[in-house]
């Protein structure tokens, strides 16, 4: 990766702050390749793993949490199971999701992925567990030109086994799990606009 | 022997992966073994809050740890092995940090001493294999099989602390003493696509089009798996895969969860553990078995071909 710096660009408060809920520096990292090497989804991403810690090394703050890497990554931990410097990209990977929504920079591309990780939670918050059906309503409901069609035979075919259910399971205690949600939820630290 | 039970949203009742619920529960039955389910229990938050929110899903999974240790269970059977890793993790988290721990239970409500052991079913059955070898009625025959881990049964290795994670073995010893025949392959820890099934459809495709053509090559007659997310991954999307490999033809290769496989050599039929719901035909290899099979699933199978 060819990176051109200027001082203007480093944000190493925003660094310090990557490496302050990671637990070590991210100089640990001596960018051998080896996350990327292993990684499923490197062929979807412009800045593969590695190249992700680079930024981050790099204070790279703008770029790192508009990219679209951290979202199309699976987190099957295999870049983390095979770092010689126990750096934990995927880790690294969950930090950069996290903060990329608390400064409103989710890459607008890979909407479908965070909407569906939304409709998955708002269902937990609402019933304690997961309700299939009412996820996957949702979930096609926020764009339901683009998303209403797809998997139409893969839905049937799924009803005619009985799957998935038509009613949801509601938890008894559903107030402590909205309380969970509450108290978890993550600061919006910037008056950041998505793109 | 009683189990604590943690089933997971995918496993309970009507959700997608039915079976695998239906054929743990008779499986293990019939080993003996009580399983009994923790009350109330949440989400593990899965995918979406793992990928999301770590306060959140460590909060989310210390409820559910708190709950075990208050109804006495030591060892949690967990057979998602996405709840599992989950849960491990979150339990892994809270031992090594104190802050981490009095926040989630400080979300949670709830107090957490850590003394539960949540286990894949793949861990329970391989720590009780001599039990198994035991009460087995008969060795299914040496049927070709490929054992799928995915990416979640041994990792981080930190927190789940069984196997190997790159050439794990348990399972394949597992399905040799159940009768079947383990083989030698590339792709038993390569990712799925796990949660991307709706969003990302594509990806799901590349990724289970390279597990299964890895397993064809192999020379595989069955794919045996012990994970909702894999089995719903590979079994339900092989047309797009093969179109996404190139291949003229569908796989049509049938994905078989451990706990059906068990339940065969039990001694179980194959509508007792459900391997009438699959989209791929599993009649073939029923029939291999000895077993009948199900005509309403083969003509279902048939007319959707």
């Amino acid at each position: 990766m060819r990176l051109q710096l200027s001082r203007g660009q480093v944000d190493s408060d925003w660094k310090h702050e990557v490496e302050r809920r990671l637990g070590h520096k991210s100089a640990e990292c001596y960018q051998c390749g080896k996350c990327s090497a292993g990684c499923p989804v490197a062929y979807e991403m412009f800045h593969p793993v590695h190249a992700m810690v680079r930024l981050v090394q790099l204070g790279r703050m703008d770029e790192a949490l508009r990219s679209r890497s951290q979202w199309v990554c699976v987190a099957c931990e295999t870049c983390s199971t095979r770092c010689p410097k126990d750096v934990d990209p995927a880790r690294v990977m969950t930090i950069l999701r996290e903060m990329a929504q608390e400064h409103g920079t989710v890459n607008a591309n890979e909407i479908d992925i965070y909407d569906f990780h939304q409709s998955f939670l708002s269902s937990v918050a609402r019933f304690g567990r997961v309700y299939e059906l009412g996820l996957v309503a949702f979930y096609k409901l926020k764009r339901p030109f683009k998303r209403g069609p797809q998997d139409m035979l893969t839905g049937l075919r799924m009803m005619r086994r009985g799957k998935p259910g038509l009613l949801p399971h509601k938890i008894q205690n559903v107030a402590a799990i909205r309380r969970i949600f509450e108290r978890t939820r993550l600061a919006k630290s910037s008056d950041r606009k998505p793109d | 022997m009683k189990l604590g039970y943690y089933p997971g949203c995918a496993l309970k009742a009507h959700a997608t992966s039915l079976e695998y619920g239906i054929a743990t529960d008779a499986a293990l039955k019939s080993l003996g073994v009580e399983l009994s389910e923790i009350p109330d229990w949440n989400c593990c938050g899965a995918s979406a809050a793992h990928m999301t929110n770590l306060d959140l899903t460590r909060a989310l999974n210390v409820r559910n740890l708190a709950i075990a240790e208050a109804a006495g269970y030591t060892d949690l059977l967990a057979p998602c092995p996405l709840c599992a890793k989950e849960l491990c993790l979150a339990n892994h988290e809270v031992k090594e940090d104190p802050k981490a721990l009095a926040k989630a239970q400080e979300a949670a409500e709830m107090v957490y001493r850590g003394t539960v052991r949540p286990i894949t079913l793949i861990q329970f059955l391989y720590e009780q294999r001599e039990l198994v070898q035991r009460k087995i009625t008969r060795k299914l025959p040496g049927i070709k099989v490929c054992c799928y881990y995915g990416c979640l049964h041994t990792r981080p290795k930190e927190a789940m602390g069984f196997d190997d994670t790159e050439q794990p073995v348990t399972l394949d010893q597992l399905c040799q003493i159940l009768g079947l025949e383990p083989l030698e392959w590339s792709h038993k820890v390569e990712c799925c696509g796990a949660g991307f099934t709706m969003s990302r459809s594509d990806i799901v495709a590349r990724l289970t089009g390279r597990i299964l053509a890895a397993a064809q090559l192999a020379g595989a007659e069955a794919i045996v798996v012990a994970c909702p997310m894999c089995h719903a991954n590979l079994d339900m999307r092989q047309g797009e895969a093969a179109a996404d490999a190139g291949l003229g033809k569908d796989f049509q290769m049938p994905i078989i969860y451990l706990a059906q496989a068990l339940g065969l050599a039990l001694g179980l039929t194959p509508e007792q553990l459900s391997l009438g719901t699959h989209f791929v035909d599993t009649s073939a290899f029923v029939q291999r078995l000895g077993g009948e099979p199900q005509p309403a699933a083969a003509a279902r199978a048939a007319e959707e071909k």
